[in-house]
């Protein structure tokens, strides 16, 4: 194991806690799912292949993880914190930031131009999971279980122990909330408001 | 009073379209209002940029 490939596994680390966070919900959980999946990669890297992505690999390994950390505590499960949901039901005053009172964008939305370039830049990815981090904790989760995922939005309304509409309202508050910061932080800094 | 989306509407729709197929009714009112404004065609364009963004995310690469 050299050094440089150390530090590679130890690179997906905060993508994997994002991953262990949505599942579990407990920070503290949710570290220790990644460290026992870390460790256990470490001790495994001879069976990594390359037919996955790195961080495809690390992923599988932390999903049993996850799923064997979600059976030890099922029975204590309802002691979870659960929402803040409360805040984001039914209330669209949020849209208000966003939108005047006839319905029009009050910060028009800028052409991005090309924006698949960013994709090759590192820079893109750490202004992505800033503005990820920025969402409200429910939104996160939400939105990457959805967007990064590809979870069926009724499986996750389903963990997550919400309405759909009510999901989808946090999955929709969740998209605007990082298009915002992505065209703030990334791509327009010079966006007109109007 | 007319039945035109305003760009609130029009995103709400197109929010909704990742997760369910539109009604032929909600599509054309989507498209009318879309072909009137630059605002939310940027927005469109965005939206689904976000979604390739979330997978690439997903592999790392």
């Amino acid at each position: 194991m050299t050094d440089a490939r150390f530090a590679e596994i130890e690179g997906h680390r905060p993508y994997l806690m994002r991953y262990a966070l949505a599942q579990l919900r407990d920070a503290q959980l949710a570290e220790e799912a990644v460290q026992e999946a870390l460790v256990s990669a470490l001790e495994n890297i001879a069976t990594f292949g390359g037919k996955s992505t790195l961080r495809t690999w690390l992923t599988s390994i932390l999903r049993f993880k996850v799923i064997d950390l979600q059976r030890r505590i099922i029975s204590d499960r309802n002691n979870l914190e659960f929402t803040d949901f409360a805040a984001e039901t039914g209330d669209e005053s949020w849209l208000d930031d966003l939108f005047a009172p006839d319905g029009h964008w009050k910060a028009h939305p800028q052409s991005w131009g090309n924006p698949e370039a960013a994709f090759e830049q590192r820079r893109f990815w750490e202004v992505f999971e800033r503005c990820l981090d920025g969402l409200p904790a429910a939104g996160g989760r939400v939105f990457f279980k959805r967007e990064v995922m590809g979870e069926e939005t009724e499986a996750i309304c389903k963990a997550e122990r919400i309405t759909p509409s009510n999901c989808w309202v946090i999955l929709h508050r969740a998209r605007l909330g990082l298009r915002t910061c992505l065209e703030k932080n990334w791509f327009g800094k010079e966006a007109s408001v109007g | 009073m007319d039945d035109d989306l305003n760009c609130r509407e029009a995103v709400r729709l197109m929010s909704v379209a990742l997760e369910r197929i539109l009604t032929e009714a909600e599509t054309s009112l989507l498209q009318r209002h879309l072909s009137d404004c630059l605002d939310c065609r940027n927005f469109e364009v965005q939206v689904k940029f976000i979604h390739r963004a979330a997978s690439r995310f997903r592999s790392g690469e």
